[in-house]
């Protein structure tokens, strides 16, 4: 047609500044303000994972999965040993089960006030990054005095876990939940629930209708959010969550309307945050004495698993979706045959790509921090769109001005600037 | 006096030398985003280096240390020789993890590179996986330790 | 629907297939369908499954160098709205000199992406697939090589990296 003006867009996905000269980023081809065409080029933190893991013992693999991803370590280390548990026949003492439920919640906690800051930022509001932050170092703070380390503690070992909660630790997680309860909560959900500038810019912006997060496979809130009603920990009847009493959380429950846009995801992750408190009271109060462990020693453990033969699947609930782990065994040797693992992030990339056909170029950011990307496996996409032309380069301050200025149509007494501060967090597949 | 206020005595004094505060770009370089998530965190009220100025800036003309983490992949090794390249002199370069140090767990693999020394010239390493942010911002301080060495060279 | 009869209902209509339940350890077991199939069947039981529930969840390929051949499963859940789901896997395999398989983009459309990386990673073609370009590996990444394959198709020695592990690093001298 007329002039096609083509956009070279280096979009502001995770802690990269996408300050180079490199026009692969994000290809947007804008048809006016309209984007027609989306697509997803990936590749940038491919470290060859899999093809490591033909070469390590099964104690080995544990701490190479862990560091797949910076925030859901933990899954990924549970998700594995699941794996390895079903294809070698192991049983868990119940005490580690429960332990496995109050760390893995304790992680969704603090990885979903990552994300409300996140996006707090990426439509202009600083002072929400910076209190939820603050806010989270509470669990750090939790997390360090029982595993040993803020991030990467290696909690899970085949057949059980490897550290107990003692007294002092359950003492300090029932204060820390009282004061989310009395000082936190209130204040997130007068930002993301009752504020009426943060409704109307989140509100019909990057819509996922259900028919498509049916047809892609969208995983977690992503789906949630959108009415697909399915959640890893209570369709797979995992360990002890049936006993704790878990359902998926959908928008219905609080504001009850679905539409599937953002606005539905955060309230999404909002009631998640609610849910995972009462689960956490609920395992402190039922968790029984015992062992935490089924072997003594890791030895004994290869010992056991060089023996083991056939194939197993572990599924887990990270805070992002639904995480897949296969094993399968060599028998004879310490390392097994096969080993292959996938993130959640990458099914609700490509819908998310699909959905932002016909949007604005100002809600991109906002839309692919809502779904909350483990970036490092997502850092590079590329939209093309009809008209040919100019080519013209945007950087991550113009997009973020964009966001910030629509955020200002709306309200006038927005006073951010825009500097890009770094983004979500991380973790690639290979 | 314990060692978090002598550190921060340490920072507001080199900061006064200097002139104004260090600016800092971060690089990426196919990590995890353990590490970044650790150096954002030291910019947060608890440990608060905004108060000294310190700042993540958004292009690297701007900056005058580079936090680089990951190991060093293939398809961002360009990258990371590019952003290095368009640092205006006088800079230092401090490189956060164990990955960049000695490529920690994928140390043997067809598509990393590490260590980060062969690249381009290293100042500072910190190691840890993540390091704690106090020691994120303790390397900080020992490579503006060096760029005041390197700027005092110059003058003479 | 409980996972035994949906077995029955597969085997009834191909029985030439062969299948089995497993079981974990957990405190509420879970059964996990295996069906292994061979591969000019194959598209037909997709299309079967996907009659069955149209509202069938895709999760992974995972794809293996067996030795002489190679092989395929395919990961999916079905009747997710009731707990607990039917997690079902379906394997095919197909020899080393003629390594094709079916495509299945026209009946799971999600399936698209986790094609395309197994075609780069073990050399598998997956016939009719809409597009076929890479998805992680460079552009200038040598053609013939497949990182995942355990024969000379795959990573020669020269291309590994070493940085240099204390224990393991080999004395040249």
């Amino acid at each position: 047609m007329e002039n096609r003006v083509e956009y070279w867009v280096k979009i502001p996905i995770g802690p990269i500044h996408p300050a180079l000269e490199e026009p692969e980023k994000f290809i947007i081809t804008l048809d006016g303000e309209r984007i027609v065409n989306v697509d997803v080029k990936l590749g940038y933190n491919l470290r060859g994972v899999e093809w490591i893991g033909m070469r390590r013992n099964y104690i080995q693999i544990l701490y190479l999965a862990e560091r797949m991803c910076g925030i859901c370590s933990f899954s990924h280390n549970y998700t594995y040993s699941r794996a390895v548990e079903e294809m070698a026949g192991i049983e868990v003492p119940e005490r580690a089960e429960y332990i496995r439920v109050i760390i893995g919640e304790l992680e969704r906690i603090h990885s979903h006030l990552l994300n409300l800051g996140v996006v707090g930022h990426a439509i202009g509001y600083d002072t929400v990054l910076h209190l939820s932050w603050l806010a989270r170092e509470r669990v750090m703070d939790i997390l360090e005095a029982i595993g040993g380390n803020r991030v990467n503690y290696a909690m899970n070992t085949i057949g059980g876990v490897r550290r107990d909660i003692e007294d002092k630790h359950k003492r300090a997680i029932l204060e820390m939940i009282k004061y989310y309860r009395e000082e936190v909560m209130p204040k997130v959900e007068e930002v993301f629930l009752y504020d009426p500038t943060v409704e109307a810019r989140l509100r019909d912006a990057g819509v996922i209708p259900k028919r498509i997060a049916i047809e892609y496979s969208a995983q977690g809130p992503t789906a949630r959010g959108s009415g697909v009603e399915k959640d890893a920990r209570y369709n797979e009847q995992l360990g002890v969550y049936p006993d704790l009493g878990i359902k998926p959380i959908t928008p219905k429950e609080f504001t009850g309307i679905i539409k599937g846009d953002m606005f539905d995801r955060m309230v999404v992750r909002v009631g998640e945050l609610w849910q995972s408190m009462e689960l956490i009271e609920r395992a402190l109060d039922q968790m029984p004495e015992g062992k935490i462990k089924a072997f003594p020693k890791d030895n004994i453990a290869l010992v056991r698993l060089k023996k083991a033969e056939g194939e197993g699947i572990g599924r887990y609930e990270a805070p992002r979706g639904e995480l897949i782990h296969y094993v399968m065994a060599n028998p004879g040797s310490e390392i097994p045959e096969r080993w292959k693992m996938r993130e959640p992030t990458f099914p609700n990339l490509f819908a998310v790509a699909r959905a932002l056909v016909g949007e604005q170029l100002a809600d991109v950011p906002v839309a692919i921090a809502s779904i909350d990307p483990c970036l490092s496996c997502t850092d590079r996409v590329a939209v093309i769109d009809a008209k040919t032309g100019k080519k013209k380069v945007l950087t991550e301050k113009d997009l973020l001005k964009a966001s910030i200025e629509k955020t200002r149509e709306i309200n006038p007494n927005i006073k951010a600037k825009p500097e890009p501060v770094g983004g979500t967090c991380g973790g690639v597949r290979l | 006096m314990n060692e978090r206020e002598m550190l921060e005595k340490r920072i507001s004094k080199l900061c006064k030398y200097l002139g104004r505060s260090p600016w800092v770009f971060h690089v990426n370089s196919g990590s995890c985003n353990g590490c970044d998530i650790e150096i954002i965190a030291a910019l947060t009220p608890r440990y608060d280096a905004e108060r000294f100025g310190v700042k993540l800036v958004g292009t690297p003309r701007h900056a005058d240390i580079l936090l680089v983490t990951g190991p060093v992949t293939d398809q961002s090794l360009e990258r990371v020789k590019l952003i290095y390249e368009q640092t205006p002199d006088p800079k230092v370069v401090v490189a956060v993890g164990a990955c960049p140090t000695g490529g920690s767990v994928f140390f043997e693999s067809p598509f990393t590179n590490a260590p980060l020394d062969k690249h381009i010239p290293v100042d500072v390493f910190v190691p840890g996986c993540p390091p704690r942010p106090e020691a994120i911002l303790y390397g900080v301080v020992l490579g503006l330790e060096k760029l005041i060495k390197k700027i005092e060279g110059e003058k003479e | 629907m409980t996972p035994e009869e949906f077995l029955e209902m597969i085997l009834t209509k191909f029985p030439n297939a062969d299948g089995k339940i497993s079981e974990n350890k957990l405190p509420h077991p879970r059964k996990r369908v295996w069906i292994n199939v061979a591969r000019e069947e194959f598209k037909d039981l997709m299309k079967f499954i996907k009659e069955l529930d149209p509202k069938a969840q895709f999760s992974i390929i995972i794809a293996r160098d067996g030795g002489d051949y190679l092989e395929a499963k395919y990961h999916l859940e079905l009747f997710y709205e009731q707990a607990p789901s039917i997690s079902l896997v379906v394997g095919t395999r197909c020899p080393k000199d003629d390594p094709t398989l079916p495509t299945i983009t026209d009946i799971l459309p999600s399936s698209l992406p986790y094609e395309r990386e197994v075609q780069e990673f073990l050399g598998i073609f997956f016939e009719g697939i809409p597009d076929p370009r890479r998805l992680f590996l460079p552009d200038d990444f040598p053609e013939d090589i497949y990182p995942l394959r355990k024969d000379e198709k795959g990573i020669s020695d020269e291309m590994i990296k070493n940085a240099g592990h204390p224990y393991k690093m080999k004395k040249e001298g």
